[in-house]
């Protein structure tokens, strides 16, 4: 199939991979020295990352690729943030829009790429979400079509280490601090959204993310 | 660390999440463009809350938006398959009909039960039919890309408990195996299977990587 050839195609081309592995090695080494990652085991990562320093060389294959490797996931998430299926297909164009355009911005000496897309991604949708609140239904209807809030069955399947750490650390944190977190991660709600919505104060709500993000990046790096 | 660097933190954190927004988040973003330590505390924010993004199901988008993405920022969009893939295609899909709605004619031993393992909203990548009284599988690839230097992995996800490893699989043809005896109850109508996408040979560490298909048993007739 045509489609295969693409990361075979990609797959030889070791330029880049040599750079790449040079960049990322000196990347991990210094984050985990700094105790901010532990060394990954899964190819999935460097996979993503590979590409999108081919990216940055105007790789079409290595784009492709990456799209192939990242869209689903990229997609399922803007569709739990946007609970609209439109809006998270333009979420996730303009995402790959903007990493064709500013590949170049992503430094692989400062983190996987996975992460870094994901920024933009959730950028875009928090844009979308910002851009239309006022126009939004704020009826149940609205809501009668969102995902399941419940986790997934495979959502322990996906579990590998750095998901069970971020798991442990967000268990400890009060019940106020999880949920403004997640309601902020997952629905993109801003510090006045979520005291209207937890019915909390707002200085009170700034300071459960402000304390509960401070607990999290205390109990990760230790 | 310094007052400075906590302050750094905070920020990054709440941008990360997205609850920094307005004015701040602009400057925020300016600041960003410049300033180093801005970026490394961004990225390793990014790279701290992935977890959460990965914990939510994947879902494949819809085919044009790829052709979308490649459009707007003005890459030349590749033919579509040729027809006599397309004709192939047909054909295996004629084939999983007829072996699904009339299992005896294609099936000489008796079939227990049969999943379609698809990526959300996709067509079948795999077909699993599970034979000889739970004693047997058949995995059938039905449309799945050959990943070069990566193996796909079968797993049985248990209601509850973390999900259990049938082997890696093929990407092309049929897969036959013999289930071990103490898995034969857990491949019953009603049990959720899953392929995972691994580094080749399998998942270096138990647990599936990237889960790519789900599906559930059913039994032949239904």
């Amino acid at each position: 199939m045509a489609r295969r050839s693409l990361l075979t195609d990609f797959d030889t081309s070791s330029k880049s991979e040599r750079r790449c592995a040079e960049l990322t090695a000196t990347r991990d080494d210094k984050l985990t020295t700094a105790g901010f990652l532990r060394p990954k085991s899964g190819l999935t990562v460097r996979d993503t990352d590979r590409m999108l320093i081919a990216c940055q060389g105007g790789d079409r294959e290595a784009f492709s690729g990456l799209y192939r490797l990242t869209s689903p996931q990229l997609f399922g998430l803007a569709i739990r943030i946007l609970r609209r299926r439109d809006w998270a297909e333009e979420a996730v164009q303009e995402c790959f829009v903007t990493i064709w355009r500013r590949a170049k911005d992503y430094r692989p000496d400062l983190g996987p790429a996975l992460p870094w897309i994901t920024v933009i991604l959730r950028n875009k949708c928090l844009d979308r979400l910002r851009r239309e609140k006022p126009l939004q239904p704020l009826d149940e209807s609205a809501v009668a079509d969102r995902p399941d809030e419940g986790p997934s069955p495979l959502e322990g399947a996906m579990a590998a280490d750095d998901a069970r750490r971020l798991k442990g650390c967000v268990d400890q944190l009060d019940e106020d601090q999880q949920r403004s977190i997640r309601l902020a991660y997952y629905e993109g709600l801003t510090h006045e959204e979520l005291a209207a919505r937890l019915a909390a104060p707002l200085g009170t709500v700034k300071s459960w993310i402000r304390r509960g993000l401070q607990r999290l990046k205390r109990c990760l790096e230790s | 660390m310094s007052l400075d660097s906590d302050d750094l933190n905070d920020l990054a954190g709440e941008y990360v999440l997205g609850t920094l927004a307005g004015a701040e988040r602009v400057a925020f973003e300016a600041r960003l463009q410049r300033d180093p330590a801005a970026m490394r505390a961004v990225a390793i924010w990014a790279q701290q809350l992935q977890p959460l993004a990965d914990a939510i199901p994947p879902s494949i988008p819809p085919a044009d938006l790829w052709q979308r993405i490649q459009r707007e920022v003005g890459l030349p969009i590749r033919p579509k398959m040729r027809a006599p893939v397309w004709a192939a295609i047909a054909v295996a899909a004629a084939l999983i009909a007829i072996a699904f709605l009339f299992p005896d004619l294609i099936f000489k031993p008796e079939v227990n039960s049969i999943a379609q393992l698809a990526p959300q909203g996709g067509e079948p990548a795999f077909v699993v039919s599970v034979l000889d009284d739970q004693k047997k599988l058949l995995i059938r690839a039905a449309k799945v890309d050959d990943q070069p230097n990566k193996s796909y992995e079968l797993w049985c996800v248990p209601p509850s408990g973390a999900p259990i490893s049938l082997g890696v699989i093929e990407a092309k043809g049929e897969t036959e195996r013999g289930v071990a005896e103490n898995m034969r109850h857990l491949l019953t109508p009603g049990a959720t299977l899953a392929v995972s996408l691994e580094p080749e040979g399998g998942s270096p560490t138990g647990t599936p990587t990237t889960v790519m298909f789900v599906g559930q048993l059913a039994p032949p007739s239904s």
